[in-house]
């Protein structure tokens, strides 16, 4: 049995992957409710959110829409891909920069590694 | 280019021979360093300051144009004289004009940017300027999740303010900004701060540093804020919000 650690916290910082998960449990939501659903886990600021957020639409991991309420404008937020299709993402890239890298006998290793269980 | 020199060598000692040139260059350099001097006093506004820093440069730059308009061909032919005036009087007024004329392009090109807000922020920004007597300036959204708040000045005014920094901040607090900002189209704060930096870099020694001028207006600017809400509470909470 191969050991899974998760790849999402180990990919992004604690604070991004905490509102990913946030996004991927609730699905739609503002920056106050995402704030509000990670404080107790996560301590930080409101603004730490936001500004994570809007780091997390320039990577293209979050993609936002405008609504118009009564204070004015505001984001509605999402996860762009679900918590498998990141994981299978992240898989695929980490695997095609081993084969870049290592060609052949990168192949050669995973057909021999793996066989069995495919 | 020694036929430039030539021209200028001869004319600058026909220049300075004469008594009536030497003393409008003398007054207008007098003038210009009363100018930079009066400028420093914090005590008056932000536009009249402005004003005396445009003032300086422009007398700094009048002696060159009056030589440059004094020189003249010797002889008869091709005649260099044109391209030396024009570099006198054109490289330095240029560079006045493009000074000016940021001031209005600048805020343009914000303009372009931001999503025009007509909603409340609109109405409580026009209610608070006519209710002070100043034009009114507009409001934009700017498409940022990063909390952000600024203004320019020129002849269209305009504040900006991000959906990020709308979405973090309660109603109160995002009128305290929106005041701030106000307060520094109100003062004129913005041609105070280009014109300190452009001249500071002028002449380092003769001017407070450009982020003394800022701190000053930026102090004026909440002074401002905080006269309208008669209470500093909001425009504090925004500030520790923001970071």
């Amino acid at each position: 049995m191969v050991k899974q650690t998760d790849a999402v916290s180990e990919t992004l910082s604690p604070l991004e992957s905490a509102i990913l998960e946030a996004l991927w449990q609730s699905g739609e939501s503002k920056v106050r409710d995402i704030y509000q659903k990670i404080k107790g886990k996560n301590p930080c600021a409101q603004t730490s959110v936001a500004v994570t957020l809007d780091r997390l639409f320039e990577r293209k991991l979050v993609s936002r829409t405008i609504t118009t309420g009564r204070g004015g404008l505001a984001y509605i937020y999402s996860a762009r891909q679900s918590k498998d299709e990141y994981r299978k993402s992240l898989a695929q890239r980490a695997v095609d920069r081993i084969v870049e890298r290592f060609g052949e006998s990168a192949i050669s290793y995973f057909n021999e590694k793996y066989q069995k269980r495919i | 280019m020694w036929g430039m020199l030539e021209h200028l060598f001869q004319g600058a000692g026909q220049f300075f021979a004469d008594p009536y040139y030497m003393a409008a260059v003398t007054g207008s350099l007098v003038m210009a360093i009363a100018m930079l001097g009066a400028s420093r006093r914090t005590e008056w506004t932000a536009r009249t300051r402005s004003f005396l820093m445009y003032g300086h440069l422009v007398l700094l730059v009048l002696p060159l144009v009056l030589f440059a308009a004094t020189l003249s061909c010797q002889e008869k032919g091709i005649c260099e004289v044109g391209v030396t005036q024009t570099l006198l009087v054109v490289v330095p007024v240029s560079g006045f004009l493009a000074l000016l004329a940021g001031l209005w392009i600048v805020p343009l090109l914000h303009r372009q940017r931001g999503l025009a807000e007509d909603g409340p922020l609109q109405q409580y920004v026009r209610n608070q300027a006519e209710g002070i007597g100043m034009r009114v300036p507009d409001v934009f959204w700017i498409d940022s999740g990063k909390p952000q708040g600024y203004s320019v000045g020129g002849l269209k005014p305009a504040i900006f303010v991000s959906i990020g920094m709308g979405q973090l901040l309660s109603r109160r607090q995002l009128e305290a900004v929106l005041l701030h900002e106000l307060g520094h189209i109100r003062e004129g704060s913005h041609a105070l701060k280009t014109l300190s930096i452009f001249l500071h870099a002028w002449h380092p020694q003769a001017l407070p540093a450009p982020q003394q001028v800022v701190q000053d207006e930026e102090a004026k600017a909440d002074g401002f804020a905080a006269g309208r809400q008669k209470t500093r509470v909001h425009l504090e909470r925004a500030k520790k919000k923001v970071g």
